[in-house]
């Protein structure tokens, strides 16, 4: 069914206010600066200090287009096994998963690397062709807090596609 | 351009424009949020499907499912290749059942009903009130289920007994005729089964096969594989009856009896058969009389010759089959029609191997006949029933003389439905308790003799229902009655019976749980080797019955204004219990091509007499009632004659469903036929009075032909012959040669051959027209060359193959021949116009509803549509279908005119649509020659829930962006990325667009035409292949294959004849 259509003047305020924001999304966005995380979750003492493997955690990167992310479980495994606050226990960041933990209740993460619905990224198949995690994410071993090391535009896609003289034309990522 | 604003500064105010257009898109201000499990789902993994089988219960047939579901939601309903029901394949309504699932019009939760209103319960209340309820009424309480067969039915009779209530099933398709014609001859009240596949000549009293009449799916699959053109020989299917439905237009033969005269045509044919030689066996007394044919010939106006002709080809050795009647068919004499096709069968010789009398439709089998369903409303009418609980069925929609039928309903104490959606009947009702959807539910079900078929959940349940089985126990438990095998849940009791019965003892696991779990993921269970030819019991002498060879007569007046009234079920909403699924009601109808409504199907020549043109609005009366409908003129149906179709005019059921159309049951008397006690849906004479008024016809096709555009080609047999010799696909002596058969079924699996150039990067050989004939000089080659100009975008000559793509000559793009080229062979021999791809694409590819007020418009968006055709509207024997979709044309004219590059060929052939490129100029869709690019006016919207069916793999599209068929670009990602995974190239069949993949009849087959073992390639080299509009030189991907005519080819097509 059609939604029926705004008003005109309506639209037309709506656009003007579309525009400042994504003009000043664009300039901004996430690019360079963190987001607040449910949990300060330091992705350098885990992959970084303790040496974890991304796949630990991100743990369909290499057969499904999604990298996955850690059930509530997998962090408990580590920090709560059997239901005893164990690992770090004294840390508030802990403490908080704990309250997650104890609750039942998802953890609401935020997303950094948010790809609009048109484009199609398939993890595995990068993985596959040699690409680290790095390549795109950044030295998230030594972060403390993940923010987006680039602005995930196109052009930067196109670069590396080139370079590794990949397929390149729009309906290998829009469809 | 006005002179203030040069064209160059246009373009650039144009350019910021969209970008910010674009940039709205990526605006990352508001952060997403990501919400992982807390504890994972063991068979989840984000971003990857998981299947699930189970089966189909959208109608008795029962066909097997697989459902596709990503992160905990099903997105798309495919067929079971594992069922002998489905073969892999769905149809139109099967692949709607996910908006059964996720209708917004579901009742939520259980409630009751109070003054103006319904009062929320909790689970606990509503099975107390149940509870309350039956006690109060025992043994005045009746049962209203439809057909149950397997476990549930089990645990129902065994709720009745306990509580002190009766049990009704009803079905309103349920062929009582066919049955009681069964019970005569061999005591068992079931359809039986039919194997279509075997019958080379196939005569059809009204049996509408291909859509609602016994297992629509298997008799489709089935028919198609004998009937279409294959190894230089093909099948012949003859319609009998006034009108004809979908499986009438694919008739090769019509002979437009009255209504009322059908079994005369049978019996002659069979008394012409024994007197050619056939053995009339038990049978002789009823074929005694040598008057027989001249009675049918004076009764139906079918010529002598005629009715000898068919006498011969259907005395073929047991290679041909009758059926019938239909819904459709259903007069004062449908039991004599059922009789007389099992005499002509059992005189053919076909019991045992086309018809099997030991094995049952199981589904309709022992359902009560409308007749007991009237004893029923008459016994509620008079007070007599305390309680009434339904489950299923309809009655105050789906039966005729509503008002008795509602003023019965309104004499129940005390009404408990458990419908998942508020139809007429659960509006009327006290307490609700909403069912699971099947795709919510456990269970089984037993489609046939010697097929078990599980349902198991495909999801978590969609809103606060409950199973009825489920309900049923917690009832019994809360009344203390022991019910026999009773156990916690509804799912136990099912495992229970199962492990009790030994239905897996052929499994041959280690253990129950281990057969279980197989059969879990087989989804069905087939039985012990049916019974052998041999042991078939064939009629008897003293079995059969007299047959009285009358035609029958239909009140209401004589003369010219009035017409035989036909009423005949819905391909898409069965008896209308489909009519709330938007993607059916927005799917055209196979015949008429109306959509969101009904129509009054009458003779071109009645039109004319009467001044009615197509969307004129006619007041239809009979004594019984009146509606005002559009008509709709078309060359199927005797100018006596008019029909309407079922399953529409619904009072209630949800806003997709309210006052669409009109409900034809309107204008017949609830009165039964003799022997069956079946409704009957031919009955009545009517009159038709032209109101005057005419709208737009919400329709998605105008007229009948193709203009003589030759868009649907037709050759004779004899012309299929010579061209496939020609080409060494069949030797001189008619026999296929090693070369293939070009139409040879679907390939197993593990029978693919991998494609050398599948895969991206793997070089292949470029095969360039090898194999493939020089193109013949066309007549319109002058005329091409011109269009072409001098500066064409890629200049080709003429008939250039899908496979010598890219044209030499092409600048624009990267193009490679290393590259596989994807395109697709239709056979429109194998296409029955069944319309289940249409709904596959609008599930897979997340194509918006649009409604009847853009239907009108011209703005449906489905990417694939059946044309149908009469290439000689004169000639109603000749419907072709056409599935059209984008052509992915090697030289495609919406290329070049995009202004943004949005449109533009891709390496490996493909046309695309980059959806964020697209500005929504529409230029492409103006230059395309086979209408198949559709805008979005709007940005549509999927109701909650409907929006959690959308696939994840497809781009949603919004206002002003033009899209079109991808070749389910996503699927072949899909497969590519896994072959990449697994180090090894796609093979040839892997890749099944979801058209392909549900068709019924196998027509459509995708793959790599520069691979020439492809079994595309081997098809495209057909003899009957041809491309629409080819004079046009868009040198499409898709080739179609051209329709076999048994006689000579309409003078309008071209090719061979």
């Amino acid at each position: 069914m059609p939604r029926p259509p705004k008003r005109a003047v309506l639209a037309a305020g709506a656009l003007l206010v579309l525009a400042v924001l994504t003009v000043g999304a664009f300039t901004l966005g996430p690019f360079g600066r963190s987001l607040v995380q449910p949990i300060a979750f330091p992705h350098d003492l885990h992959a970084g200090t303790s040496r974890m493997d991304c796949m630990y955690c991100h743990y369909s990167a290499d057969r499904s287009v999604d990298a996955g992310l850690p059930a509530a479980q997998v962090c408990a495994g580590c920090h709560i096994p059997g239901g005893q606050p164990l690992v770090r226990a004294d840390k508030p960041e802990v403490q908080k998963l704990v309250g997650y933990w104890r609750e039942q209740r998802a953890i609401p993460w935020v997303r950094i690397y948010d790809l609009p619905d048109h484009v199609h990224f398939p993890h595995m198949r990068h993985l596959h062709a040699g690409l680290t995690c790095q390549e795109c994410h950044g030295q998230v071993q030594s972060m403390k807090e993940v923010t987006l090391n680039q602005p995930l535009r196109m052009g930067w896609c196109i670069t590396c596609h080139q370079q590794k003289q990949v397929r390149k034309d729009c309906f290998v990522c829009h469809y | 351009m006005s002179k203030g604003l040069e064209r160059r500064q246009f373009l650039k105010v144009l350019g910021v424009g969209s970008a910010g257009a674009a940039l709205s898109g990526c605006d990352r201000s508001t952060a997403e949020k990501l919400i992982p499990y807390v504890v994972p789902a063991e068979e989840i993994v984000p971003g990857i499907a998981t299947w699930y089988r189970t089966t189909c219960r959208e109608c008795p047939a029962g066909c097997g499912m697989s459902i596709r579901t990503r992160e905990g939601r099903a997105i798309k309903a495919e067929g079971n290749p594992l069922s002998p029901i489905s073969h892999g394949r769905l149809c139109a309504r099967g692949q709607a059942s996910l908006h059964g699932l996720y209708n917004p019009d579901r009742v939520p939760r259980a409630l009751a009903r109070r003054s103006s209103g319904w009062d929320r319960l909790t689970w606990d209340e509503a099975e107390q009130r149940l509870l309350a309820a039956l006690e109060a009424n025992r043994g005045r309480t009746v049962f209203l289920t439809d057909s149950w067969p397997g476990t549930m039915d089990r645990l129902v009779d065994d709720f009745c007994a306990a509580f002190g209530i009766e049990r009704v099933r009803y079905e309103s398709f349920a062929l009582e005729p066919v049955r009681t014609a069964h019970r005569m001859l061999f005591g068992t009240d079931a359809v039986p089964v039919h194997d279509f596949s075997q019958a080379d000549v196939v005569l059809s009293f009204g049996a509408d096969f291909l859509e609602t009449w016994g297992s629509p799916v298997d008799y489709a699959h089935g028919w198609v594989q004998t009937h279409a053109y294959h190894d230089g020989v093909r099948g012949k299917l003859v319609w009998v009856g006034p009108h004809q439905t979908l499986t009438g237009i694919n008739a090769d033969q019509w002979l437009p009896v009255p209504p009322g005269t059908e079994h005369l045509v049978a019996l002659a044919i069979a008394r012409l058969l024994v007197e050619q030689g056939g053995a009339a066996g038990a049978a002789a007394a009823q074929l005694a009389d040598p008057a027989i044919v001249d009675r049918a010939v004076t009764a139906t106006g079918v010529s002598r010759p005629t009715l000898e002709a068919l006498a011969r080809e259907f005395g073929n050795g047991g290679r041909s089959l009758a059926g019938g009647p239909g819904v459709g068919a259903t007069h004062a004499a449908a039991t004599q029609v059922a009789l007389a096709v099992a005499l002509l069968n059992r005189v053919a010789g076909n019991y045992g191997r086309t018809v099997f009398s030991d094995r049952r439709e199981e589904a309709t089998a022992g359902t009560a006949s409308y007749a007991a369903l009237q004893q029923l409303l008459t016994r509620m009418a008079a007070g007599q029933i305390g309680a009434l609980l339904v489950h299923g069925p309809n009655p105050a929609y789906a039966l005729p003389a509503a008002a008795a039928v509602a003023a019965a309903l309104d004499q129940v104490p005390f009404i408990a439905s458990f419908s998942p959606y508020l139809d007429e009947t659960t509006e009327r009702a006290h307490l609700l308790l909403p069912d699971h959807h099947f795709l919510e539910s456990w269970g089984d079900h037993v489609p046939r003799t010697g097929v078990n078929a599980l349902v198991q959940p495909v999801l978590t349940p969609v809103f606060e229902t409950r199973q009825t089985g489920d309900v049923l126990l917690a009832v019994a438990r809360r009344a203390g009655a022991a019910l026999p095998n009773a156990a916690a849940t509804f799912y136990h009791y099912l495992r229970g019976r199962w492990e009790r019965e030994g239905l897996l003892a052929n499994a041959g696991g280690p253990s129950f749980d281990e057969n279980w779990r197989q059969a879990l993921q087989a989804g069905v269970v087939l039985g012990s080797a049916p019974a052998t030819s041999a042991a078939v019991p064939t009629p008897s002498a003293g079995e059969l019955p007299a047959l009285a060879p009358e035609p029958v007569t239909f009140p209401g007046g004589g003369g010219e204004e009035s017409y035989y009234l036909v009423v005949y079920p819905s391909a898409r909403f069965w008896d209308g219990r489909l009519a709330n699924r938007p993607w059916l009601q927005e799917l055209p109808d196979p015949v008429s091509k109306y959509s969101w409504g009904s129509w009054l199907e009458i003779n071109p020549a009645t039109a004319a007499r009467l001044g009615i043109d197509n969307g004129h609005k006619v007041t239809v009366r009979t004594a019984h009632g009146e509606v005002t409908l559009p008509a709709f003129p078309f060359p199927g149906i005797r100018p006596d004659t008019i029909a309407i179709q079922l399953g529409q005019g619904h009072t209630g059921f949800g806003p997709y469903a309210q006052h669409k159309g009109v409900n034809a049951l309107q204008l017949l008397a609830p009165e039964t036929e003799p022997l069956s006690g079946a409704l009957l849906h031919v009955q009545v004479r009517a009159t038709i009075e032209h109101t005057g008024d005419w709208a737009r016809p919400v329709q998605a096709s105008g007229r009948l032909d193709d203009a003589g555009r030759d868009i649907a080609q037709v050759v004779s047999i004899a012309g299929a012959r010579r061209a496939d010799q020609a080409r060494g696909f069949l030797s001189p002596t008619g026999e296929t040669t090693a070369a293939t058969a070009a139409a040879a079924p679907r390939p197993a699996p593990e029978g693919a051959v991998p494609v050398a150039a599948a895969a991206e990067e793997e070089p292949a050989a470029h095969e360039g027209g090898g194999g493939h004939e020089a193109a013949a000089v066309h007549p319109n080659d002058a005329v091409v060359t011109n269009l072409q100009g001098t500066g064409g975008w890629a200049p080709a000559t003429m008939g250039a193959a899908p496979q010598d793509f890219p044209p030499p000559g092409t600048h624009y793009g990267e193009y490679s021949e290393q590259q596989p080229r994807w395109a697709m062979a239709i056979d429109t021999d194998r296409c029955i116009g069944c319309s289940a791809c249409m709904v596959a694409c609008q599930a897979e590819n997340n194509i918006p509803v649009v409604g009847p007020e853009n239907v009108v418009k011209g703005r449906l968006m489905q990417w694939l549509r059946i044309e149908r055709y009469w290439p000689d509207p004169a000639n109603p024997e000749q419907a072709s279908f056409l599935p059209m979709l984008c052509q992915h044309c090697n030289n495609a004219p919406c290329e070049p005119v995009c202004p943004v590059y949005a449109a533009y060929h891709t390496p490996d052939g493909l046309n695309a649509q980059v959806y964020n490129r697209c500005v929504g100029t529409r230029y492409c869709a103006n230059n395309c020659p086979y209408k198949v690019r559709y805008l979005n006016y709007y940005t549509f919207e999927w109701p909650e829930p409907l929006n959690w069916q959308l696939n994840p793999d497809v781009t949603v599209r919004e206002k002003g962006v033009m899209e079109k068929c991808t070749m389910c670009v996503q699927r072949i990602r899909d497969v590519q990325n896994q072959a990449r995974l697994e180090g090894r190239a796609a093979m040839d069949g892997e890749i099944e667009p979801a058209c392909a993949q549900t068709c019924p009849g196998d027509a459509i087959v995708f793959g790599n035409a520069k691979d020439p073992n492809s079994r595309l390639r081997r098809i495209m080299e057909s003899g009957r292949s041809y491309r629409v509009l080819e004079p046009l030189n868009t040198q499409p991907a898709i080739t179609y294959l051209k329709r076999v005519s048994l006689g000579e080819a309409p003078a309008s097509s071209s090719g061979e004849h």
